[in-house]
Formats: structure tokens, sequence, C-alpha cells
């Protein structure tokens, strides 16, 4: 047994409110508040004025899978230019950078736990495969499902809920996901059938179903299959003037079962205003305050170049003329989703990219359960991941806020309501934001917080009233009891642990792919039978990676 | 999950990935779907018994030795190159690795073709499909290239039927045989024997002016198609400047979206493999130099033999100099790698046909045989994992890269 003593820390973890310094105690792998008294401590660090967070968990950022991978492959042109030519990259070589340093930063700024959003069943081995390459972090994916032909036909032929839960069991099973993820329900696959647009309740060209049915079936299907995190929604009409209604329509459409609205920034926009195009956030802030069941990241923008890829290749064509520069990627993925990648560049002066940048930052201080929204950038689509402290800084500092304000387009600081927003982002509520929050949402209890028991991701942070530098270069950070991080240098790899859900209502999650009846069907589809991408739990283990399965504690 | 009924047979050596129903797996009628696993098992020293019981029992004092004399190399030289032909993501992964250690250069050893593909894509993009996604949904494929692509992937034609009658258009120079090949698929099939230049620009003349351009049968297949699909493989299209054909060919694909559904599907070699696991691990597909650890990026610079060619210029370069050769296939060294002078270190399942001081062979097993290893279907999308029957755990190329640098 190895004992470290933190000793004299602040312990901020949006749960322990400590005035005065304590000592913090990681036994092996955990944490802990206390030590009998006749044992050891082996290694010590006396830190006076340095508080202590939780490891950070980035619940959608991403990391791993075909879209990222190609999106590396349209940035090659950072070998031709000097670093300090391109500023806005800040300390990444590329807006999508490779694994390895992927992995550096993340920890670099204290998070030690992400999740790639958007996993194309087809596709899963490779984003494990990548996320396994990113070092230091432990990793989990969303299986992408709601354009996935199979499902479509399901739910299109009237199939009862129940053939659709074990439908969704073994997707999200034989993908080692933690959680289902839709994107554009039903509207990536119109697209393949050249409809330009899928309102919530427009019916699929060619299969008679509804966005709205979707969303209700999956959703259901989490809820009984008892997943850990909830569906994970990326709402129709994304980036589209007036697209609030169909956001809250989308709510509307889970009938209150638990749900996650991911980058709601580029999901709450009117079509008021001088250039028909304005802020709803107050709207969808009110609705999240009144609807225990909701949580949201919102996907804030930052100014820059970035590369912006989803699977909604829908909304990413219908863009692909603001491409900057000038090249853009498409794909239609296996019957299941698609993608789209645009390099974009948002801009201070421009009207639209300011309002957006506005709309994030109103989410933020206008939804009150610190609990429920989520720091993100959407990495790298509002921006690269390095820019959280930074985006922290604007949540605490009222004034440095304003002074980026005042540099935005006149019309946007005519019609915008942030400068009325006077509130200050404590630090309990930005480790509420970043750890606790995502923890909890996930289902994973010995994450996000410094509770005797957890596990041992600690951060340590030299206080400094610029959050921006304090966030950006902590003092320490410990990965499962270990230092592995000191003033910015890496001391040590550590292990690695794969995230998934765990089935409580299932004793076998695979029993869909094993009938013959579907294997046939899957045949059919696709050419090749299920069991070609599933992936084994021996996959990992071969791998040294450890699993750890996640659980709604309600 | 891993019960063996569960567990699809997959050929291990076709860039398709395809799985091969049980009852082909006598040699005979595999030869028939898969030339190259029906090549590859022909060549192990006349069954794969005698490759296993070799490496088993091989003289461990005997390997040790040679690895030191190969550590021994690379302490040595100043300039390493790390190359071959990597189809596996473990060796890849070992060999951007190892790379990234040693400071030196990473590039597969013949990548030209595929690198076209790369170079377009960076520079123009374009719109894509997976085999999967064609096979369900395209009612009219064009199919680009010659017979090339079918000696690569026999059973292609096979994967992207969906057993009913779909228009094809062959373009290229394609034996009767393949014709045959594509007919028996159940295509419908229309072949046009022309310059491959000149098929983005008939592409673009037909989608603009339309039928009073074209009132062929060509012509209206393309007018009336509301989802096409071209198939074409880097490796199997003869025309110069293939990247520049390819931008041209991504412009009209990105355009016709505009109105109607087109996509591409560029289909990958083997090699695919090597450049994505590259690509995620580095932010760069190969070519790579790596100084101070960090990678640096140069397609037509660092180039495999032009690293060699360089190196071999001058007499003290090329004293100093090591290429570490990374094989997963079977097959003979290449003749322009093997009139190199250069010191080597060769980690591959076939021995080079002689031994010295300064060329030192490490021998591996052969994916999907002795190891388990992950591959990419030839459209990219699909990562499968090649099981193993026989594992021999110390024998792959990853191991002995490992062994290199500890």
């Amino acid at each position: 047994m190895t004992i470290t003593r933190l000793k004299n820390v602040r312990i901020v973890d949006g749960i322990h409110a400590s005035s005065k310094p304590t000592d913090l105690y990681i036994v092996d792998q955990k944490l802990a508040r206390q030590i009998p008294a006749d044992a050891r401590i082996d290694i010590d660090y006396d830190l006076d004025d340095h508080l202590v967070m939780s490891g950070g968990i980035d619940l959608h950022t991403h990391i791993g899978g075909g879209k990222v991978n190609l999106a590396r492959l349209l940035w090659p042109e950072r070998s031709s230019k000097r670093l300090e030519e391109k500023p806005w990259l800040g300390p990444l070589s590329a807006p999508v950078p490779g694994t390895w340093e992927t992995g550096r930063r993340y920890l670099q700024m204290g998070y030690t736990t992400c999740f790639e959003p958007a996993m194309l069943p087809a596709n899963a081995r490779q984003s494990h495969m990548e996320m396994r390459d990113t070092p230091w972090l432990d990793t989990g994916g969303y299986v992408v499902l709601g354009n996935d032909r199979m499902l479509l036909s399901m739910i299109a032929s009237r199939a009862g809920q129940e053939q659709i839960n074990d439908y969704v069991a073994w997707m999200v099973a034989s993908s080692a996901a933690m959680a289902i993820k839709v994107v554009n329900a039903g509207g990536i696959d119109a697209f393949k059938f050249n409809q330009r647009q899928l309102n919530v309740d427009e019916a699929h060209p060619i299969l008679p179903v509804t966005p709205r049915d979707i969303l209700w079936s999956l959703s259901t299907a989490a809820e009984e299959l008892g997943l850990a995190h909830p569906l994970h929604v990326h709402c129709s009409n994304l980036g589209t003037p007036g697209n609030i209604t169909s956001t809250l329509a989308t709510l509307d459409a889970v009938e209150g079962r638990r749900i996650h609205l991911t980058h709601v920034q580029y999901h709450c926009y009117g079509d008021q205003g001088p250039h028909g195009f304005s802020s709803e956030a107050s709207k969808l802030a009110d609705r999240v305050n009144r609807s225990n069941h909701v949580s949201i990241d919102v996907g804030q923008v930052l100014f820059g170049q970035t590369i912006t890829l989803s699977a909604d290749t829908m909304h990413q064509f219908a863009n692909r003329k603001l491409a900057s520069p000038r090249k853009q990627i498409f794909q239609d993925l296996e019957c299941q989703a698609g993608c789209g990648l645009l390099p974009f560049r948002y801009k201070e002066g421009q009207y639209v990219h300011g309002l957006q940048w506005t709309i994030g930052l109103e989410l933020f201080l206008r939804i009150q359960d610190p609990t429920r929204v989520f720091l993100t950038t959407d990495h790298p689509n509002g921006g690269p991941f390095t820019g959280y402290p930074h985006l922290i800084r604007l949540l605490m500092d009222y004034d440095f806020r304003m002074s980026i304000f005042d540099r935005l387009h006149p019309d946007v600081k005519a019609c915008s309501s942030l400068p009325s927003l006077k509130r200050e982002y404590r630090l309990d509520e930005i480790a509420a934001i970043t750890r606790l929050g995502p923890a909890r949402a996930l289902g994973l209890q010995h994450r996000g917080n410094l509770s005797p028991g957890s596990i041992a991701d600690v951060v340590v942070y030299r206080n400094d009233n610029n959050a921006e530098t304090m966030f950006s270069s902590p003092e320490m950070v410990f990965r499962k009891g270990r230092l592995v991080l000191r003033r910015g240098e890496l001391l040590e790899d550590c292990s690695k642990t794969v995230l998934v859900s765990e089935f409580p209502n299932r004793t076998d999650a695979l029993t869909w792919g094993a009938r013959g009846v579907n294997r046939q069907r899957w045949q059919k589809l696709y050419g090749y039978t299920p069991w070609l991408t599933a992936i084994g739990s021996d996959e990992f283990t071969d791998e040294g990676l450890g699993m750890e399965h996640a659980l709604w504690h309600g | 999950m891993n019960e063996p009924s569960r567990q699809p047979p997959i050929c291990s050596f076709c860039s398709l990935v395809c799985e091969l129903p049980d009852e082909l797996h006598d040699l005979q009628t595999l030869s028939v779907f898969c030339s190259k696993r029906y090549i590859q098992s022909k060549r192990i020293a006349a069954s794969l018994e005698g490759l296993t019981t070799d490496l088993r029992q091989a003289d461990s004092e005997a390997l040790s030795a040679t690895l030191g004399r190969a550590i021994g190399l690379i302490r040595q030289a100043q300039s390493v190159l790390v190359t071959g032909r990597i189809h596996t993501v473990e060796s890849a992964r070992a060999a951007v690795e190892l790379a990234q250690r040693l400071d030196g250069m990473v590039d597969l050893w013949d990548s030209d073709e595929a690198f076209d593909s790369i170079l377009s894509m960076q520079r123009v993009g374009g719109y894509g499909v997976s085999l999967g996604e064609a096979r369900d949904h395209s009612d009219l494929w064009i199919v680009v290239g010659d017979d090339r692509l079918l000696e690569q992937t026999p059973r292609l034609p096979h994967a992207m039927h969906r057993g009913e009658s779909v228009p094809m258009l062959l373009i290229g120079r394609w034996s009767d045989a393949s014709i045959q090949a594509w007919s028996e698929a159940g295509f419908d099939v229309l072949c046009i024997e022309t310059g491959l230049e000149e098929i983005p620009k008939y592409l673009s003349q037909v989608s603009r002016l339309g039928s009073n351009y074209c009132d062929s049968q060509t012509g209206r297949w393309i007018l009336n198609a509301k989802y096409t699909s071209i198939l074409y493989s880097p490796t199997a299209l003869q025309v110069e400047c293939r990247d520049l054909w390819i931008d041209l060919l991504s412009r009209w694909v990105l355009n016709r979206n505009e109105t109607t559904r087109v996509a591409t599907l560029a289909w990958g070699s083997l090699q695919s493999t090597f450049h994505q696991t590259c690509t995620w691990l580095t932010g760069f597909p190969g070519r790579i130099r790596f100084q101070n650890h960090q990678p640096s990026y140069d397609p037509h610079r660092h180039r495999a033999k032009d690293w060699c060619d360089r190196q071999s210029a001058s007499d003290t370069a090329a004293e100093k100099s090591l290429i570490i050769w990374i094989d997963d296939t079977l097959d003979d060294l290449p003749t322009d790698f093997d009139a190199s002078k250069l010191r080597r270190v060769i980690v591959g399942p076939n021995p080079p046909s002689t031994v010295s001081e300064s060329q030192i062979w490490l021998p591996t097993g052969i994916a999907g045989t002795t190891f388990a290893a992950n591959m990419f279907r030839g459209d990219q999308t699909i990562l499968a994992k090649i099981p193993c029957t026989d594992p021999l755990p110390s024998f792959t190329p990853s191991a002995w890269l490992g062994r290199l640098t500890r």
C-alpha cells in the first residue's frame, strides 16, 4: 500500500466546501480523507495556497474515429508555416491533432477522462483503437443510431419496443459504447435521398418515420435498458435560423424521459433581427431550468481557425460554401450515417459568429444548476479543446468577457443581452460544469469528485486571479494515484481504462446479433454478418486496457 | 462473443477484408474467390506448418544474438528509415513509434499511387461513399480502371452486388474475362473503352448540357441516376497526373451533389491501414521525418525511395544510414529495395537472400495466422480484427520493434 498526502489543500469538487486548508490522501489508486493513525505516509506534498479538483471530464469531444482522422488528413498545412503565424491554434499544432498530442494536451489542462460522442457502429473499432492510442486519458464513446436503416425500417414497420430495445442493446454492447447518440434523427438518411431538411414531425422521404418517432423509440430504449447516460441528442436543423422550434419539439418528443442535448449553442437560434438571425438562449435556458430530466452541453464558439466535423451530412453540406480554406469532405457510410468536414474560421467581427459566441455564454450564465450544463466546445467544431481555460475565464470574469464583447459586430452589441448577465462563476461551479456534472450524467460515481473511495485522478492548481493561467497549467496531475505531470512536465505513462455502459436490465445484451433471422437481415443490408464489426471485451484486455462499467444511480 | 460459432472466418490477405463462408475454406475453391490468399498460402514453404515449426524451434540464444547485432546497427546509425510493406494496425503503430524514438523517417516503400489520392483529398476534399452504402443504395455504378482492380480484390464484384440488377458503366481497359466477371456478379454492364483522362470532362459535359449533349444510353443512365457511385482504385488507374485527375473528378462530384447524389468509392490498397494509423498517431499519413520526436511532413521530400537514393549517393552518408524494413507479406523483397547497398534490419516472415553483419533478419509469423491483427477494408470504413489460428506472440513485427529500442 502506498500513501500520498496532499497537505494543506483547498478541496473544490462541487460537493465538499472547505474554506480552510485540509489534507487529502491517496491510498494506492483511491482517495481517502483519513488514514489509520499508525499508517506510514510514503510521499508528502505540502501544498499551501493550492486547490485540488478531480480530473476533468469532457463528455463531448471528437477524438477518435473515421471523420476525426479525415479531419487530421485535411489539415496538413502545419508544417508549411511557422507556429507563430498561426496563433489561433494556441498550443495545438492543428485543429485536430494526432492522438499523442491530444492526450498530452488534455492532461496538461488537468483532464483525465474523455468521450468520443459519435462512433459509427461500423467504425467503432477504429474509434476505440484511436482512443487506445491517446495516452493518459480514460475514454469511452457513444454509438450513433437513428439514421441506421435497420432501426428506421423497424420503426417504420411498427416493430414493438421490446424488439427495438434488443436491437439497441446489441448495438451499444457490440460497439463497446457508453451511450446512444442520435444526430439529426432521420435527417442524415433523408439527405442520401436528396432531401435538404427534416423537421421533427416531417416524414422521411421513403419510410413512414418521423424524427419524433425515432427520438421517442431511442429515449425509451435508453431508459428501459437502464443505460448510464440518457439519449444524447444532436437536434434537427443545426445552425439554421429559427431552429429553437425544433429543439423544443425535440424535448417534447421524449415525453419527460431523461435526455441530454448536445452543443445546444447551435440549436437555439431565432430568425429575428437585422440579419434574420437572433438568440433564443433565454427560451432554452428557461426550459432547462424547469426540467430536471434535461442536461446540456454548450458547444461554445471560440474565435479562430478550426475544422467542423459532424455526422450531420445534411447541414454540413448546406454550409459547404463557408469552408475556409475552400475544401471539404463528405461521406455516406454503411447505411448507418455519414459525415461532413469543413475547415472554418470564426471571426470576431462577423455578425453570426459574434452572436454564436454570446449565445453560448448566455446559456452558461442563464442555466442555474451547474451540474446540468457542461463545458464543451464540441471540439473541434466550436474551437479546439485547448481553449477551455480561456472559456473558464470568460465565465469567471465579467470584465474580461465584456472586453471581448466590445470588439464584436455593432449589431451583436445592439441586440445581445449578454452585458446584463453579471453572473461570475465560482470555482465550485467550474468544478461542477467540468467534473461533477458530467460524471453524474454518465453514471460515473467514482469520478468527478474527491469523495473517499473515488478514483485518485487529482489535479492540483496554484491559486491565481487569472483563471486562464490557472487552468491551463496545473501544478500537478495524479492519474490513478500516480503523479504523471508536474509543472507541465510529463513524468510517466499510466494505465488506461475503457468506459462502457452497464445493462442492469439484461443478462445478455448481445442476443439480437446471435439470432439467425437478424444475422440474415444484417447480411442482406450490409453484406457481412454483424459479428464482423462487433467488438469483444478481450480486444481491450489484450491491449492491456482496463474496463469500467457505468451505471445510472438516479 | 468469443464463442467459435460467432466468429466469422475472415480472409486476412485481401484488402476487402471479406468474410468467407465456411464451405469456401479449402484452397482450391478459395483460389477462385481470392487469389491472394491462395498464393500466399502456397508460398509458405509448402505448408504453414513449416513456418510455425521453424519459429517454435528457433534457437533463442541465436535470436538474442541477432537482436543484439540489430540494436548495434541502430546505435551506430545517424539516419534511419523505417519502411516496408506494412498492412496491419499493430505493425504500423510499432513502425511509427520506432521512427519517433529514433528520430528517423517513416514511409511505406511503395505508396506513390495512394499518395496521389491523399494529396488530392488534402487539396480539394471530396464526396465519398463506403462499400455497404453504395451496395445498398446505388442505382448506377461507374467503375473506372483496369483488370488490376479485380486482380487485387477478386471478390469485389460480389461484395458490391445487392442481389438485383444495377446498371454499371465500365470505363477503361478491361479484358473480356473481367467484363464477364462484372456481368456474372449481376450487374447490367455497359463497357466504354476510352482514354481515362477524358472522364471528368465527359461527366461535366453530360451533367451541364444534359440530353442535348448526350442522347446515348450512357448519358441517360448518368442523367437519370439518383445515387451514382464511382469506383476506382488509385493502384489500378492508368492516367497521367493521377492526383490532378482525382481533383477534377472530386470537383465534379461535389458540384453534382447540389442537385442529386453522387459519390466516389476510392478503393484503397492494403497500404491504407498504415496511412490511417500513421494519421491518427501523428496527424500525417506517412512521409514523415521526426526531429526532436516531433513529426515533420513533406509528401514530396520524405519519400522512402528518394531517401535511399540520397543516402546511397554518398559513401559517407551510406555508412551512417540504416533501413528498418517491416514486412506483413510473404512476398520476396522488391528488387529496387534489394539492390540498395545500405545496412538494414529486416523484420518479416521471409528471409532475405543473404544474411550478413549489414543485413539482419528478425523472423516473424503471419498476420491472421500466427498473430491476431487489425486491418482496414478497402473503403477504409471497417477495421476488422483478423483472429489467428496458431498464436506465436513473440514473433510479431511489433514485438520485435519493441525489443529493438528497449
